[in-house]
C-alpha cells in the first residue's frame, strides 16, 4: 500500500523525469524529530525565562507565545530558509517541493504548514496520516491544500563510484561484445543490485559475502559469458567489480 | 542506441560540477547569479537535461540516472521559479504591505464574508430565540463557566472584584487568549477543506454561543453589562472569527469551483489570498486578546459606558479599514479564484 511511488514531471522543454515521493513512514519519523526539535527548543526557552521571570504570571504569559511561535513557527521559518527541510528532513534526506517541482513559495509554506491544526485531527495526526496513506502522492491534507509534495533527495552521489572499482584495470572491458550487451540487457534493478552488493561489502561476514557474491556471479554469467581465460582467474568479487565498472561510468569519481 | 557511459561521463562531468557549483548558489548564505551567469546556467541547465535524457534511453545507470535527475529536477525549479533573497527590511516591508492588501482581499471576497455572518446570526438568532423560550436551554447551549446567573455575576464582578484582576494575572490571561483565539480561527479557516461543511458548523456553534449568552443577560436586565464585556474585545474577535469563516469558504470555494483549470491550479491560486487573510487575522486577534485580557474583565458601576464607547470606537474604525483601506492601489493579483456564486448556492 506504501511502497515506492514517483512523480513524473515533464518540463517546458520536454525533458521527462521522476521525483521520489518520500512514504507516509519516513515522513512520520522526520516529524518524530521535529517534534523532539521543538520540544527541546521549547523546554530550553522554558528554563531561560524561568530563570529571568521565576514562576511568575509575566513569565508565564511570555512562555505562552514564545511556545506558540515556536511550535507553529518552526516548520514555516526552517522550510522557507532551508527551501522546503526542516530538521527531521534534512536528517532523512526529505524536501518539499511544489507539486511542478518547483520551489516553495511563502504562501505554500505558511499553508502546509497551518493546516497542521486539521492534519492532527483528532490525535496523533490520524487526519493527516489516513489522507497520505491513500492519496496516490503521499500527500497529507495540508500538502493538497498547498500543491505540494514531499520528495526523497537520498540517492547515490557522483562520488559514491568510486567505492565500486578499486582496480584500474578492467580486462573484461576489452571484451566489447559481451561488454555493449551487458549494458544492453541489465535492468536498473540488477543494477542497482549489484552497486548495493559491493557497496555494502564490510556489512556481511565473510561466509555471507563469498556466498552473495558467489551467487551473483552465477547469474550474471548466465545473462552474458566473458571469454573463459579473461574471468576464470578472476574471483567473484573482482569479477562484480569489473562487471560495475562496465555498467557504471569510471570517470564519475 | 547503447551509450559508452565511460566516455560520456568523463566529457560531461565538468559541466555537472559546473551545474552543481551554480546550484549551490542559491543556498543561504551564497552570493546571488549575476545576469550572465543565468544564462550560462540556463545553458547548463539544458545540457544536463540532454545528458538525462540519453542516460535514460541509452543505458543503464541506475545511479548516474538518479544522479543527473536530482541535479536537472533541481536547476529546473530554480530556473522557473527563483525566489528573491529575504532580509529584516523585507519583513517591515511585508507588515505594510499586509495592512494594504488585507483590507482588499476581504472586499474581493466580501460574498463569502456574507455567508459568514449569515451562517453565525442563523446561529445567534436560534439560541437567542431558544433562550428565551425556553430558559432551561443554557444547560445545553452554553458551557459550564458561563451558566453562573447573570445578576449574580453582575454584583460579584462590580462590588467584589477578584483579586487575581492586576497586570501580571492579565498578562497571562491574554497570551493564553490570543493563541487559542488563533488557533481556534485558524480551525475554522482551514475546517473549509471539508467543502465548507466544517467551517459552517463551527461559525453557527459561535453564533448560537453569543445569540445564547446576549439573550440570557438581555432578558435578566444585563445587556449594558453583556455589551460593556463583550464589545471591547468582541469589536475584533468576532469579526476575526468572521474573516476566518469567509477563507474557510474560500478553499471550499477552489475545492468546488469547476472550471478550465485544474483544482491543484485553483488551489494555487488562492494560497497568497489566503495567507493575506491569515496574516491579518493573527493581528486582529493578537489586539483582541490584549484587550480581553486587560480591558473587558474589568466591571464597574461607571465603567459600562466607557466599554461601551470603546468597542463601538473600535467597530467603526475597522469598518473605514476594511472599507476604505488600500482603495487606491491596485488589488492583488494572486488570487484568480472569483467567489463564485454557483459555488455558494450549490451549498
Amino acid at each position: 500500500m506504501t511502497s515506492e511511488r514517483r512523480l513524473t514531471l515533464t518540463t517546458p522543454e520536454g525533458l521527462r523525469f521522476d521525483l521520489r515521493l518520500a512514504g507516509p513512514a519516513q515522513r512520520c519519523l522526520a516529524l518524530a524529530i521535529d517534534l523532539a526539535a521543538v520540544g527541546a527548543a521549547i523546554s530550553l526557552v522554558s528554563t531561560g525565562v524561568g530563570l529571568i521571570f521565576g514562576a511568575s504570571f509575566y513569565g508565564a504569559a511570555l512562555l505562552t507565545l514564545l511556545e506558540f511561535v515556536l511550535s507553529v513557527g518552526y516548520g514555516i521559518a526552517l522550510e522557507w530558509f532551508w527551501r522546503g527541510q526542516t530538521l527531521g528532513k534534512r536528517v532523512f534526506k526529505l524536501r518539499v517541493v511544489d507539486a511542478r517541482g518547483l520551489p516553495l513559495t511563502p504562501p505554500q509554506v505558511v499553508t502546509r504548514n497551518l493546516m497542521r491544526v486539521i492534519d492532527a485531527l483528532p490525535l496523533l495526526y490520524l487526519a493527516g496520516g489516513a489522507a497520505a496513506v491513500l492519496n496516490r502522492h503521499f500527500q497529507r491534507l495540508g500538502d493538497m491544500l498547498a500543491s505540494t509534495v514531499v520528495v526523497c533527495e537520498a540517492g547515490a552521489p557522483a562520488g559514491d563510484f568510486a567505492a565500486l572499482r578499486p582496480e584500474k584495470f578492467n580486462s573484461m572491458k576489452a571484451c566489447t561484445v559481451p561488454a555493449y550487451r551487458i549494458r544492453q540487457i541489465a535492468t536498473p534493478a540488477e543494477t542497482r543490485l549489484l552497486v548495493a552488493a559491493l557497496l555494502r561489502r564490510q556489512e556481511f561476514d565473510a561466509p555471507a559475502r563469498l556466498g552473495l557474491y558467489r551467487e551473483l556471479r552465477d547469474y550474471f554469467e548466465a545473462r552474458v559469458r566473458f571469454p573463459e581465460e579473461i574471468t576464470a582467474p578472476l574471483s567473484d568479487e573482482h569479477y562484480l567489480q569489473n562487471l560495475a565498472g562496465i555498467l557504471l561510468p569510471a570517470r564519475l569519481a | 542506441m547503447i551509450l559508452d557511459l565511460e566516455r560520456f561521463a568523463g566529457r560531461e562531468r565538468r559541466y555537472w560540477q559546473e551545474l552543481e557549483g551554480l546550484l549551490l548558489r542559491f543556498e543561504p548564505g551564497h552570493r546571488p547569479l549575476e545576469l550572465e551567469e543565468w544564462d550560462r546556467f540556463q545553458q547548463l541547465y539544458s545540457r544536463a537535461g540532454w545528458a538525462l535524457t540519453r542516460v535514460q534511453n541509452g543505458a543503464s545507470a541506475t545511479d548516474l540516472e538518479r544522479y543527473l535527475t536530482q541535479l536537472v529536477a533541481r536547476a529546473y525549479g530554480e530556473l522557473y521559479q527563483s525566489r528573491e533573497r529575504m532580509q529584516a527590511k523585507d519583513v517591515l516591508r511585508g507588515a505594510g504591505r499586509l495592512a494594504v492588501l488585507f483590507p482588499q482581499v476581504f472586499r474581493k471576497h466580501i460574498r463569502l464574508f456574507a455567508l459568514s455572518v449569515a451562517i453565525t446570526l442563523a446561529g445567534a438568532v436560534v439560541a437567542g430565540v431558544a433562550v428565551s423560550v425556553d430558559p432551561v436551554a443554557v444547560n445545553i447551549l452554553l458551557p459550564a463557566g458561563y451558566l453562573q446567573h447573570p445578576g449574580k455575576r453582575v454584583a460579584q464582578e462590580e462590588h467584589h472584584p477578584s483579586p487575581l484582576l492586576n497586570p501580571r494575572t492579565e498578562s497571562a490571561f491574554a497570551a493564553g487568549l490570543m493563541t487559542h483565539n488563533i488557533r481556534v480561527t485558524l480551525l475554522v479557516l482551514f475546517l473549509g477543506v471539508t467543502l465548507g461543511f466544517g467551517t459552517a458548523a463551527m461559525l453557527f456553534m459561535n453564533g448560537a454561543l453569543l445569540g445564547a449568552v446576549v439573550a440570557r443577560y438581555g432578558l435578566a436586565g444585563f445587556g449594558a453589562f453583556a455589551a460593556s464585556w463583550l464589545l471591547p474585545h468582541g469589536a475584533f474577535e468576532i469579526p476575526a472569527m468572521l474573516i476566518g469563516g469567509q477563507g474557510g469558504f474560500l478553499i471550499a470555494a477552489g475545492l468546488l469551483q469547476r472550471g478550465r483549470e485544474s483544482r491543484s491550479q485553483r488551489l494555487r491560486a488562492l494560497l497568497p489570498d489566503l495567507t493575506v487573510i491569515i496574516g491579518g487575522l493573527a493581528c486582529m486577534l493578537v489586539w483582541a486578546g490584549v484587550i480581553e485580557g486587560f480591558y473587558s474583565q474589568h466591571h464597574g458601576p461607571g465603567l459600562e459606558p466607557y466599554q461601551i464607547a470603546f468597542g463601538l470606537s473600535e467597530l467603526a474604525a475597522l469598518t473605514l479599514y476594511f472599507s476604505l483601506a488600500g482603495r487606491k492601489g491596485k488589488p492583488p493579483a494572486g488570487a484568480a479564484i472569483a467567489p463564485a456564486a454557483g459555488v455558494e448556492a450549490r451549498r
